[in-house]
């Protein structure tokens, strides 16, 4: 049967994600909460609406497509009562400018092939390929498996970033067909990562440990000012990488960024993490720097 | 007189430059912008008097005794600092007149060149006298410039002259053009005096009972006298250079003048080594350019005619690396001191001084394997190391030539002047095949104008013969051939497009429409040609490429070995494209709009109709993204051009070329376009070459490249145009770099032939716009050169920002 997944985006010419020029299917749905999410509409698993207010020319067809009166015009400006709304897509759909926008298309892996196949050249010369992110791709391991099969067939190679949070057995099902995981690690710390990321990490440090036994794995670690980068979390993770030592390909920290905060916007979520301070001057130095100091060398940025 | 103060402050505050190879490089770079461009009139007096002079004689005879005398007399400048030497003109960056082609418009604007906005020329109290007094009673009624206009038909007139919808007067006030010099077989090697001994060989079998013999003779003998004006020209360079080496009371300098002189030997005679090879370059551009006011005669593959020399003097030791970088730094700024004399209207859109000069580099050898040497490098470095926006570098790049030679071409596209750019070999050979080049000959091509593709030194062709825009067809099929900028019918009457029932009518409304330009094209460049025939033989010109000696025949009469074209280059492709997607889409498929509604939102120019012009914009597939849907028109819109324009025969019997080489005519094409259904409203820029429209490729460069790669761009004669703007943050790192050189790999592969980047900031483009005081030496890419940013128009400045930025690698 071919399998299906629900996709937010393909991405072409993505090259910070996995070796080359490569396309990025956001798949949608993730277990974890992360309060700084770049990404917050693959949080939750089906469609979903977004409102971008820039986009709007206030040329009012979607008021009268919405059966729940949940677009409010005041002040010439028309705003959202998300409350009502019901996600139906009907405003949508007539929106001319694309302020308003479904998220979320399920798609078979054959139209996701049909999408993705078309830069096959462009990956063949730079020894690129496809990657699965989210969300967490491993929600459709079925559909990710069918793809990378047939990529590995010809060549090219398959890429998997994942936040580790899901059984064992859905890594040892696609992990003969994926070259490469980019593992997020937020905390070592079990209790903040339930504070921060909705859930304990106990299944993602045990998977992480197994994963690259067998697996090239390269560890992503999203640096969040004045949540993951005190002393002791850096050096909890320290130490547990340098213990895993050259098991682990490579590890990159990624500074903080605020680019998704348009999305919460969109998505008529609260951001709560809208004052931290930017990273600037030489902080990710002083990061890499403290990473050092476990004998590890890491790379700023993906 | 304030704002006068202002520029000249502007450009004494110009940072003193660093970078050159050596210190003199970086003062001769000083010293270029210090050097005004000034209009100069010694030229045309000497022009003036031997005319009057030789009434009783054959036209190609009075052209080279005029240059023969001009080279003569004119003032000798030999700048301090400078290793290669000599002016076109009588000062450094002198505007020469040419009155034999033109002096209308100097004759309009000689109160205001010095104050235009754009590319302003210094005159004289005493040029002006010398021009109302002189030059313009005797050229009265003789120009050829006079000649084209007296010949042009109303209908040509209509739709051609100052409508800015078919440029019929192109070629009108201007010489040859458009060209790669041969340099390779000619210069190099036999020097213009063995192109003299082999003229008076000719001219001495010729059979004087022959009837076909005279105008071969008369060939010869402007071929003989020209080559005696280059042979003056050199032994008064090298006597002057002696005299100030006799009068010089620094050793060093001394030395130089010494060397100096012995280098002018060349290229009259044949250069023997790396130094006389260099300075014979700049030695034939000057014959060249002092023959005939022109733009792009380009210097065709100078890292390989100039390699053997190279090679023998760093082996014998004669010559040190560092050496001979900074002779040919030196070449690169004398290139930029030519000034191709233009009007206010004509500088708005070649503006920069631009001169078109190319030099083209890297590719193939006569075999077909790798030319890459250590001298295509070395240009590479002149470019990084002087940032000028003349001479412009093109770099050929085959499936043979090496990545690491691709990284430090990548180097040079991250310094963000919009240089060099990029063409693939294998490509261009199929361009040329179809204009009937064989692939041996092929191997040796290089640019010949903006991009124009150019056996080297073999061959003629006008690549800008006339432009046109495509995106006006779509504007008369949708008003019966009328046009609302100007408010009155210039196109065909294709009928009312309400009354068509299927998109196919509506289609080939726009085709006729297209075909009539065409046909108005072809038939004003008949007339530029029949100038050109008539009053400005290009015997200069015919010395310098291979077949005019051979077959006896000016190159303007297909003496050349490789004759193409003219070439019928175009504009707003994409604008087509877009706009017929839309009508298929929503008027006939989908029906969301019907053709009388269209109608009106574009009367209106979408005043009023802002979420219906949405949803042309959204709703409707558009080029660049890598859609068959609107690819596929794309395709079948460029293969219906070259049909047509290829049908058709110029004066000699060659066929027509196309090329989608905008040049910067997308800005006023687009001046006079009404809204289309693409989205874009009145009077804004056009989209240029084969790029995308600004804003509407949302897919990234990939998708950038598959659409434009659906076309068949063997079918361009004249090559097709691709602009890609990049953020400096996507060529951080090798690994981006090694993206950078996949994504030309890939390009090439899918049958691309060209692609220049921009790499600058919109932040930065936007800060120079509020402070152009800080980026006096900003060099952004225009199309097909690059220009200084703060020297270009405002609404020319808004377009290249508005490019897409690419940034999410």
């Amino acid at each position: 049967m071919e399998q299906q997944a629900v996709v937010t985006n393909i991405q072409k010419f993505s090259v910070h994600d996995g070796p080359g020029i490569r396309s990025i299917l956001f798949l949608k749905g993730c277990p974890l909460r992360c309060q700084w999410c770049a990404n917050p509409e693959n949080i939750a698993p089906g469609p979903q609406l977004m409102v971008y207010q820039g986009k709007c020319i206030r040329c009012g067809l979607c008021i009268s497509r919405c059966s729940q009166n949940a677009i409010i015009v005041r002040d010439e400006t028309v705003t959202m009562d998300w409350g009502r709304c019901r996600g139906c897509g009907a405003c949508a759909s007539v929106c001319p400018t694309q302020a308003r926008v479904m998220k979320g298309e399920t798609m078979t892996t054959a139209d996701a092939r049909r999408a993705i196949d078309r830069d096959i050249p462009f990956y063949k010369n730079s020894g690129g390929g496809v990657t699965f992110s989210g969300g967490e791709p491993l929600l459709y391991p079925d559909f990710i498996m069918e793809i990378a099969r047939e990529y590995r067939a010809q060549g090219l190679n398959a890429v998997v970033e994942t936040c580790g949070c899901v059984p064992w057995e859905t890594f040892a099902r696609v992990q003969p067909w994926i070259d490469l995981f980019l593992y997020d690690l937020k905390f070592v710390d079990c209790e903040k990562h339930r504070k921060y990321c909705g859930m304990g990490n106990e299944l993602i440090l045990a998977n992480l440990r197994r994963l690259c036994e067998s697996s090239r794995v390269v560890v992503r670690i999203p640096i969040i000012p004045g949540i993951n980068d005190m002393q002791e979390d850096i050096d909890r993770t320290g130490r547990l990488l340098a213990e895993l030592g050259e098991r682990i390909e490579a590890i990159h920290c990624l500074p903080y960024h605020n680019l998704g905060f348009s999305k919460y916007e969109a998505l008529g979520m609260e951001y709560s993490l809208s004052d931290v301070m930017l990273p600037k001057g030489g902080y990710m130095e002083t990061i890499r720097k403290m990473f050092e100091q476990h004998g590890l060398q890491v790379q700023i940025g993906g | 007189m304030g704002c006068c103060t202002t520029e000249n402050t502007k450009v004494n505050e110009r940072k003193k430059w660093t970078d050159g190879a050596t210190e003199r490089i970086n003062r001769l770079r000083d010293q270029f912008f210090k050097n005004k461009p000034e209009l100069d009139v010694f030229r045309a007096l000497v022009y003036t008097r031997v005319y009057q002079e030789t009434e009783a004689e054959d036209l190609p005879i009075r052209h080279a005794k005029a240059l023969l005398a001009y080279m003569t007399e004119k003032p000798l400048v030999i700048g301090k600092d400078e290793l290669i030497i000599g002016t076109e003109g009588s000062k450094h960056r002198s505007a020469v007149v040419c009155p034999e082609i033109c002096y209308k418009w100097i004759e309009d604007e000689m109160d205001t060149m010095a104050t235009r906005p754009q590319d302003p020329y210094q005159i004289s109290e005493e040029t002006k006298k010398a021009l109302r007094e002189v030059i313009f009673p005797f050229w009265e009624g003789k120009s050829m410039e006079e000649y084209f206009y007296a010949n042009m038909s109303d209908e040509l007139k209509n739709i051609g002259m100052g409508t800015n919808i078919v440029f019929s007067d192109a070629k009108s006030a201007t010489g040859g053009g458009e060209w790669s010099v041969g340099y390779h077989n000619i210069v190099m090697k036999k020097g213009f005096k063995g192109v003299r001994e082999e003229a008076e060989a000719y001219l001495a079998a010729l059979d004087r009972t022959d009837p076909t013999t005279w105008n071969k003779a008369k060939f010869y003998e402007a071929v003989i006298i020209s080559c005696e004006a280059c042979r003056v020209m050199c032994q008064r360079h090298a006597d002057y250079a002696r005299e100030l080496a006799a009068a010089e009371s620094d050793p060093v300098r001394k030395a130089e003048l010494i060397k100096i002189a012995e280098a002018c030997r060349a290229p009259y005679e044949a250069p023997r080594n790396f130094h006389e090879a260099v300075q014979s370059v700049w030695f034939t551009q000057m014959m060249i350019w002092a023959d005939e006011n022109q733009q792009a005669c380009c210097i065709a593959r100078p890292d390989q005619y100039l390699y053997p020399f190279y090679k023998a003097d760093i082996e014998s030791g004669a010559i040190t690396q560092l050496e001979a970088q900074e002779l040919l730094e030196c070449l690169w700024i004398k290139l930029a001191e030519y000034i191709y004399v233009v009007t206010a209207d004509g500088a708005s859109y070649y503006s920069g001084y631009i001169s078109f000069c190319g030099v083209t580099v890297g590719g193939v050898d006569e075999n077909g394997e790798n030319a890459v040497n250590e001298l295509s490098s070395m240009m590479l470095q002149c470019t990084m190391d002087l940032r000028m926006n003349t001479p412009t570098i093109n770099v050929r790049v085959s499936e043979k030539t090496p990545d690491d030679y691709l990284m430090k071409v990548c180097d040079l596209v991250k310094l963000g002047t919009g240089q060099p750019a990029i063409f693939y070999d294998e490509n261009a050979f199929r361009i040329l095949e179809r204009r009937g080049v064989p692939l041996k000959d092929a191997y040796n091509w290089s640019v010949g104008g903006c991009i124009e593709p150019y056996p080297a030194g073999t061959s003629h062709m006008w690549a800008e013969g006339c432009r046109y825009s495509y995106a006006i067809a779509v504007e008369w099929a949708l008003f019966n051939g009328y046009t609302r900028y100007w408010k009155r019918d210039i196109g065909l009457k294709t009928g009312d497009p309400r009354t068509f029932d299927t998109y196919e009518k509506f289609e080939d409304a726009v085709k006729k429409q297209m075909a009539y330009q065409i046909k108005m094209a072809v038939a004003s460049v008949h007339v530029s040609e029949q100038a050109h025939m008539k009053k400005l033989p290009k015997t200069v010109r015919s010395i310098l490429t291979e077949g005019c000696l051979e077959n006896g025949t000016d190159c303007l009469f297909g003496g050349a070995r490789f004759n193409n074209g003219p070439g019928l280059e175009t504009t707003g492709l994409t604008d087509l494209v877009d706009s017929l997607a839309a009508v298929k889409k929503l008027v006939y498929e989908d029906k969301v709009f019907t053709m009388d509604q269209l109608i009106k939102m574009i009367e209106a120019n979408f005043e009023g109709y802002e979420a219906e012009r949405q949803i042309l914009i959204n709703n409707a597939p558009k080029y660049g993204n890598d859609d068959p849907y609107v690819d596929n028109i794309a395709k079948e819109m460029m293969d219906f051009s070259y049909e047509v324009t290829s049908s058709y025969k110029n004066l000699l019997g060659y066929h027509f070329v196309t090329g989608n080489v905008p040049v910067i005519a997308n800005v006023p094409h687009g001046e006079v376009t009404c809204a289309l259904p693409s989205g874009r409203k009145e009077g804004t820029p056009l989209a240029d070459g084969v790029s995308p429209y600004t804003g509407y490729d949302r897919n990234g460069p990939t998708a950038v490249i598959k659409s434009v790669c659906a076309m068949d761009h063997s079918k361009s004669g004249c090559g097709n145009l691709l602009n890609m703007k990049l953020s400096p943050s996507l060529l951080e790192t090798e690994q981006d770099k090694k993206n950078l050189i996949a994504l030309m790999r890939t390009e090439s592969q899918l049958g691309g032939y060209h692609v220049q980047f921009n790499v600058v900031s919109n932040e930065t483009l936007k800060d120079a716009q509020k402070h152009p005081e800080n980026y006096s030496d900003l060099l952004v890419r225009v199309a097909g050169y690059s220009a200084y940013f703060v020297e270009l128009r405002p609404d020319a400045q808004q377009a290249i920002i508005d490019r897409t930025e690419i940034s999410q690698w």
